[in-house]
């Protein structure tokens, strides 16, 4: 971790901004019927399919194949040539959350205290944002918030990227609950002036804390359970879905001994888990593999984290995980760099990943994280129609080209404040 | 209760010895004198003793007389004077007293006084004439401070140290040192001198000043300080020149450090690599500088050896790191592993290299631990002459005293160590003597009681063993009829072998003093009831004594020795010398994919390759280099082979020019910002060079070849920066890219107005874009008429300039006056359009150009006005909305600049996206459509030109240096890895190489780990492998680990010396805004 990452939220801004709505106006239900002729479709759950024809009824996708019949009325859209997708879904992300990074009156992906479970990330989502459009624009449908900080950070929801508002764009609330792991190995940045003796003391002393907190939200729920008139807590009633296995615990634990430690922790209390991070993975494949530990791997471009490890160390993560028969997820933390992640899922291509691995990584991958693979994730039929249109392959800047979405139906504006400005500026 | 006397006793013991010392040492040359005067003969004669006059010259047998302080001669089997008192010294050694040359002694050292959440304090405390920086203190006279401390100076005497070079070890001039004599008495008699060396460190330690902040900050202090300490000795008393005019001030730190010429400099650098840049900051000075060693000189040897300096050694090797499990090894280094190998072997380096250098007890968490640690750097191979010079001789030269001590020779101070044999190998320090004074910690000939006694109690015949350590005895009591009964010829050895540990009974309270021993013992196993007390004193053969019965009945008793135990004897010349031999490699750097040796230049032909030329030429496919000396030579289809040259097959492959990074951060020590003043243009990134930074290499995996290290944006004119080739391996001064002319880094907006830096950074001007423009602008006006006060001092006539100072160098008014006059280019930090358009008219008003603005993320708003400026831009390439002022950028900010005609690269600002600038370009292609040439150029040929180097690389062309890299596919996709990476024909990374050297690696590493887990102490290491020492110094000498390199940002602003000497650092003071 970066001196960078931990001073992150020390900051304080006194710019009070006022943020503008973007101008991109959310598309409307289509009523119709859309055909897209032609396309190599990319289906995650059946391989790629060449010059094939996709329908789409209402906001659902009803049939794919060869040479299909243009039903009366229907909107026909050519993509000879063109590449068709499943939309992309990120996980673990702070959009609609945070504006600007530095400006504190524009971040709200960080509240107060060491368990904050009760927090919902989607009420504070401001769908006019203007960096969704710049992420959606490249590719991305769907995606995960969730709170940020430090212990237990609260629940994540799902959103879709097109609406006029919160409760337009929420798709699933609590669909996980974030927890950072405490640290564990010993920090050796010239700024940490702690021994390594009372690092380990304090490492030892957060875990402690956080089975003892663990303890007093069971009693509680066990309470809760046998007696309804027990006083709500606020905090740790939002915990009983994960201590009732309904929920999972999105654990972030990058180094080895915070991925063993999550993993038997979830063990121990019989809850479910999704690890976040992972960096260390390829230390641990044994363990992920046979505890079936979902994985969210979010370092594609990853810096090595210890003096002596490879250069490509991270980069070369994902193709291990593949090689291991483990699921995972691709992501990037963040806000306005969420967009990279076709990208992302390129890189890990580069490093030897399959290019059907890669863009299950971003699609059907996390949509089971979520437990929305029935709805998303891939080109099947009866699945939702969220579909993206590219000129070529979009994992790579040579090709990408984004030129055609569909959310659930609806088509999206691909403008956003970057195309704006680059036209305003074109014309002076 | 009985410990509470004890020390009430020990006290009285200790009150009653120090007033027998002061009766002696209380002299009376100038004091008074109360009472009777003190006339008791001094005279001793020690004789039989083993006696080093000097390193590697022993007199065996011989006798040293001694008298009033002082030695009066020395000589092989010379009979003592009648006079004399005698001392029998056989089997003794005796060395010449240990001098310490580094120590805070009674002073203490460096400890921070700032607080953080304190508002910065950019003035200094002004009393009695001193210097305006409140890390200067040369002007202090340690001496006139100086009391002796006996406690403290135990630690040292109980190790052999008669004297030792000391001042308050805090700040960056910390005064003049004092050496001193470590025996009890009146400073005035102790004081062996009073103009001993200067002391100084990088580290501005307590002064909670702002100025410097950083490393290359204080160099860049040392620096006008020294020139300016020239320039007070012409100036001192005379009108200074134009524009001031004013009476040269009186500065009390600038004349004291005119003294540095003669008394020289004790500099305490942190580490080897801040070594090397202090000695080529006080090279041209010449003065006697000396260092502070950190035991990693054996790394960067041959330039350690050029500084042809004195160096001091502390002894506190790096503990052994924890591996005792895997867990625990995750957060071990193989450079921590390596160093804990050899650094005990330092002092043999340095000893076979002829480097001079000696000891210090600085550093030791335990003092006591000196001796232990000295041992081991004699295992290691240093040879017991060079280590007896490095406590003697060598630091008496350093401390200036060498005709007082040092030696053993008539005249010189009766400052020496008796031991009980070699000191290297297994002797101990039984006396010091100081100044003739006695520090005894063992008796020369203690009484030795050891052995086995025979004696009766009740008729019972009763034996007693005794096992003596030093003062320490113990022993047991059993009884001896048993064995007479069954085996009459065993003798009494026998007897205890024979019996069961049940029937041994172990004595109680065990105390010898003098002749007199005493102990007590329960001997109901004898069949004698009760607790028996006794007290004995011995002679000859024979305790004799009383015996108190537990009736309190009490009876003589005599004891009769009737077995001695065997004496081993000390004094042993043959070392412990185990073969050193060393599994850890030696790299350069030192540490995981160093490079063993300098890779080789070698003559090339890559054949059939796609050549992204990055000139006129375009993409080439099928296409040949030929690469000689280190130069391209040739480009063209199907060339042959000349005899001699490699052969690289590329055939599916592209080749490209290496890639160059305008705004990098890589390979820079100890502070990015000299964030303090808002115009830093003297500090240089050239003075703090990391050539270690594993962040090199990761960058070449990632094909760039070059990189320009740029000062942080915290303030309008920051420091001077420095372009670097990434020559893996190469020392500082190897890196830097000698073509590259000199350039600067200026920065605007956000972080230079300190809007992100917390509420106390409200003070500093200036606060706004305004105070920019207006503190900017000021700047140049004073160079300007800095530079024309030299014009005026010249017109001055000859007698004119007699009264007249000279103009004083001013190292920020020269790199000022070095943009005015189109010498040093300015990279200005920069974001929004007003800001950029504003700088661009500062800088017409003076006459010179902005060369590149950097970051620059709302470009393409003022693309137009940049071309007409001629301003070239370096930005990022889709970086946004981190901060209130790059809310307007946007991906298409290098195709709009392009299209105006202005020179476009992105640049990394990051150890991440410095490995992987191909594919940053690759964005412009499909966020605006920008062709394949244009978007590689930006990271060649394009950052080449605003670095000024484009002669000489950033494009495939023949005559230019070979730097450029080898791609698996087209360096734009995504799906394409770097394979080879070379700078001016040598290889510097190879894909395959590469893995070969990750299963080496990992093949050291489990051998050292071996070698720890096997080692004498492995089982203590998790107890003591980690220092609790929160002296700043201390703990970062005393820990095993070995800081990471950091990947420093533009808007990393802090204070480093504040971070490192805080006890209690958190990352609450550091700002934070993005880039």
């Amino acid at each position: 971790m970066t001196l960078k990452h931990l001073i992150t939220g020390l900051v304080i801004a006194t710019v009070a901004f006022k943020l503008t709505a973007n101008d991109m106006v959310p598309g409307k239900q289509a009523n119709t019927t859309t055909l897209i002729k032609n396309a190599t479709v990319h289906t995650v759950s059946q391989g790629v399919l060449t010059q094939t024809d996709v329908l789409i009824t209402k906001s659902t996708i009803s049939k794919i194949g060869k040479n299909l019949p243009s039903p009366e009325g229907a909107e026909i859209i050519d993509a000879t040539g063109k590449h068709l997708y499943p939309g992309l879904i990120a996980l673990t992300t702070t959009l609609g959350l945070v504006e600007i990074g530095a400006v504190r009156a524009t971040r709200d992906a960080q509240e107060v205290g060491r368990a904050t479970p009760e927090v919902k990330a989607h009420v504070a989502y401001n769908a006019d944002s203007e960096i969704i459009p710049t992420v959606r624009s490249n590719g991305i449908t769907y995606v995960e918030i969730a709170p940020t900080g430090n212990g237990i950070t609260g629940q994540g929801s799902v959103m879709q990227l097109d609406s006029w508002n919160w409760q337009d764009g929420l798709v699933k609330a609590g669909v996980s609950m974030h927890m950072q792991w405490p640290n564990t190995g010993i920090n050796k940045s010239f700024w940490e002036q702690r021994s390594p003796t009372k690092q380990k003391e304090d490492n030892d002393k957060a875990q402690k804390q956080l089975e003892e907190l663990f303890e007093k939200i069971k009693a509680y729920a066990k309470a809760r359970k046998s007696d309804s008139n027990t006083a709500i807590d606020v905090r740790w009633e939002a915990m009983r879905p994960i201590i009732d296995g309904l929920t999972p615990l999105f654990i972030h634990a990058n180094d080895y001994r915070q991925i063993v430690q999550a993993i038997n922790f979830g063990n121990q209390h019989k809850i479910k888990i999704v690890l976040v991070g992972a960096r260390d993975a390829a230390m641990a494949l044994d363990l992920i593999k046979s505890t079936q530990t979902p994985i969210i791997f979010t370092a594609p471009w990853g810096q090595p984290a210890r003096s002596d490890d490879g250069y490509n160390v991270a980069y070369t993560t994902p193709s291990l995980l593949e090689t291991n028969q483990i699921p995972y997820a691709l992501a990037i933390e963040g806000d306005w760099n969420v967009r990279d992640l076709p990208f992302a899922a390129g890189q890990s291509v580069a490093h030897g990943t399959s290019k059907a691995m890669a863009l299950r990584s971003v699609t059907l991958e996390p949509a089971r994280i979520l437990g929305l693979e029935q709805q998303l994730g891939s080109i099947e039929e009866n699945k939702q129609a969220t579909l993206i249109l590219s000129k070529g392959d979009i994992f790579d800047h040579l090709s990408h080209s984004v030129e055609w979405m569909m959310i659930n139906g609806r088509i999206v504006d691909l403008n956003n404040r970057h195309k704006q400005l680059y036209e305003k500026y074109s014309n002076k | 209760m009985l410990s509470l006397i004890h020390s009430i006793k020990s006290l009285l013991l200790t009150i009653l010895f120090t007033l027998a010392l002061m009766n002696i040492a209380v002299g009376d040359q100038t004091s008074h004198v109360y009472g009777i005067h003190d006339r008791t003969p001094d005279k001793i004669a020690f004789i039989n003793a083993n006696i080093y006059i000097e390193p590697g010259k022993l007199i065996k047998q011989a006798t040293l007389v001694i008298e009033n302080g002082k030695v009066v001669s020395v000589e092989k089997k010379a009979a003592a004077p009648s006079d004399a008192r005698v001392i029998d010294a056989t089997g003794h050694t005796i060395y010449p007293g240990f001098i310490d040359p580094y120590s805070d002694y009674i002073f203490g050292s460096t400890s921070s006084g700032f607080n953080f959440g304190e508002p910065p304090k950019y003035d200094g405390d002004r009393f009695g004439g001193n210097a305006w920086n409140d890390a200067i203190h040369a002007q202090i006279n340690w001496y006139s401070e100086f009391e002796p401390d006996p406690e403290t100076a135990k630690t040292y005497i109980k190790n052999g140290f008669t004297a030792l070079q000391t001042a308050r070890l805090d700040g960056i001039f910390q005064g003049q040192g004092v050496v001193v004599s470590l025996a009890d008495g009146i400073p005035n008699d102790l004081i062996y001198n009073a103009n001993a060396q200067h002391f100084g460190s990088f580290n501005k330690g307590s002064s909670k000043q702002s100025y410097p902040s950083s490393l290359m900050g204080s160099i860049a202090l040392i620096r006008q300080t020294l020139s300016d300490a020239n320039w007070y000795k012409e100036a001192k008393g005379k009108m200074s020149s134009l524009p001031e005019g004013k009476k040269v001030e009186f500065n009390a730190a600038l004349e004291a450090l005119n003294e540095l010429a003669t008394t020289g400099l004790m500099f305490n650098s942190d580490d080897s690599l801040s070594t090397l840049r202090a000695s080529s900051l006080f090279k041209p000075y010449q003065l006697n500088v000396s260092y502070i060693a950190d035991n990693q000189e054996y790394a960067r040897l041959p330039e350690i050896k050029n500084t042809q300096a004195t160096f001091v050694l502390p002894v506190n090797f790096p503990k052994q790191p924890d591996v005792s499990s895997f867990e625990s090894q995750l957060d071990t280094s193989l450079a921590e592993l390596r160093h804990w190998e050899r650094a005990p072997g330092n002092a043999a380096v340095l000893e076979k290299n002829k480097i001079e250098f000696a000891f210090t007890q600085y550093g030791l968490e335990k003092k006591s631990q000196f001796w232990d640690e000295v041992k081991k750097t004699i295992q290691h191979g240093l040879s017991e002459k060079a280590a007896l010079a490095a406590l003697t001789t060598v630091p008496a030269k350093l401390a200036g005293i060498e005709s007082k001590v040092g030696r053993l020779q008539p005249g010189m101070m009766a400052d020496f160590v008796i031991t009980d044999g070699n000191i290297f190998t297994k002797g101990k320090v039984k006396s010091v003597y100081l100044q003739g004074q006695e520090q005894n910690f063992e008796p020369l000939s203690p009484i030795n009681v050891a052995g086995t006694y025979q004696l009766t109690i009740n008729n019972k015949s009763i034996r007693l063993t005794l096992t003596q350590e030093g003062e320490t005895v113990s022993g047991e009591l059993f009884a001896s009829e048993k064995s007479e009964s069954t085996s009459k010829n065993n003798d009494s050895k026998n007897d205890k072998a024979n019996l069961k540990p049940d029937d041994l009974i172990s004595l109680e309270s065990v105390s010898l003093s003098g002749n007199q021993l005493s102990f007590h013992a329960n001997l109901t196993p004898l069949g004698l009831d009760g607790v028996f007390r006794f007290s004995l004193h011995k002679s000859q053969q024979q305790f004799s004594g009383i015996i108190t019965f537990p009736g309190f009945a009490r009876e003589n008793i005599s004891l009769t020795l009737i077995e001695p135990a065997n004496k081993s004897s000390k004094d042993t010349n043959e070392t412990d010398k185990k073969a050193i031999n060393y599994v850890g490699k030696l790299t350069f750097p030192n540490r995981a994919f160093g490079q063993i040796k300098s890779p080789k230049q070698v003559s090339l032909h890559i054949k059939n390759a796609t050549v992204w030329t990055s000139e006129k030429a375009g993409i080439l496919v099928n296409t040949d280099i030929l690469i000689r000396n280190g130069e391209i030579t040739q480009i063209g289809k199907s060339l042959s082979t000349p005899s001699g040259y490699q052969v690289i097959d590329a055939t599916g492959k592209h080749v490209t020019a290496g890639i160059i990074d305008e705004h990098s951060h890589i390979a820079i020590s100890k502070g990015v910002n000299e964030g303090s003043d808002a115009i830093t243009a003297e500090v240089r990134i050239g003075d703090v060079v990391n050539p270690d930074d594993i962040n090199i290499y990761r960058a070449l995996a990632g094909g760039t070849t070059a990189a320009q290290l740029l000062h942080g944006s915290a303030n309008p004119i920051g420091g001077q920066a420095q372009v670097i080739k990434l020559r893996w391996g190469a020392n500082a001064e190897e890196l830097k890219f000698k073509q590259a002319p000199p350039s600067i880094k200026f920065a605007l907006g956000e972080n230079v107005k300190q809007s992100n830096w917390g509420d106390q950074f409200t003070i500093r001007y200036p606060q706004t874009r305004m105070g920019v423009d207006t503190i900017v602008r000021d700047a140049f006006l004073r160079a300007r008429e800095y530079k024309q006060s030299f014009d005026v001092y010249d017109d001055l006539s000859r007698s004119q300039q007699k009264q007249t100072a000279p103009p004083r160098v001013d190292y920020r008014k020269e790199a000022l006056d070095e943009i005015m006059a189109n010498k040093r280019f300015v990279h200005a930090h920069s974001y929004v359009a007003s800001e950029i358009l504003n700088l661009m008219q500062i800088a017409e008003d003076f006459g010179f150009k902005i060369q590149t603005f950097t970051h620059i993320l709302e470009g393409y708003k003022v693309a137009d006005e940049m071309a007409k400026h001629g301003a070239s831009a370096s930005t990022f390439a889709d970086w946004w909305a981190y901060k209130f002022e790059v809310y307007d950028a946007i991906p298409g900010n290098t195709c709009l600049m392009m299209k105006n005609g202005v020179n476009v690269s992105v640049n990394s600002d990051s150890g991440d996206l410095i490995r992987r600038l191909n594919t940053e370009a690759a964005k412009s292609i499909n966020y605006c459509g920008m062709t394949p040439e244009d978007a590689i150029k930006m990271v060649t040929i394009n950052p080449a030109k605003q670095l000024k180097v484009d002669k000489y690389t950033g494009s495939i062309k023949a005559g230019k240096d070979a730097d450029f890299v080898i791609w698996s596919g087209n360096p734009l996709s995504i799906y394409s890895k770097v394979e080879q990476t070379w700078i001016e024909g040598r290889r510097y990374f190879d894909i395959e190489e590469d893995e070969k050297m990750r299963i080496q690696l990992s093949t050291e590493k489990s051998q050292l780990i071996q070698k720890a887990l096997s080692s004498d102490n492995a089982s203590s290491t998790a107890k003591n492998g980690h220092s609790e020492s929160r002296s700043a110094n201390d703990s970062e000498l005393q820990r095993y680990l070995l800081k990471d390199n950091t990947v420093w940002h533009c808007e990393d602003n802090f204070d480093f010396w504040h971070f490192i000497n805080n006890k209690t650092s958190t990352k609450q003071s550091v700002q934070q805004g993005g880039h």
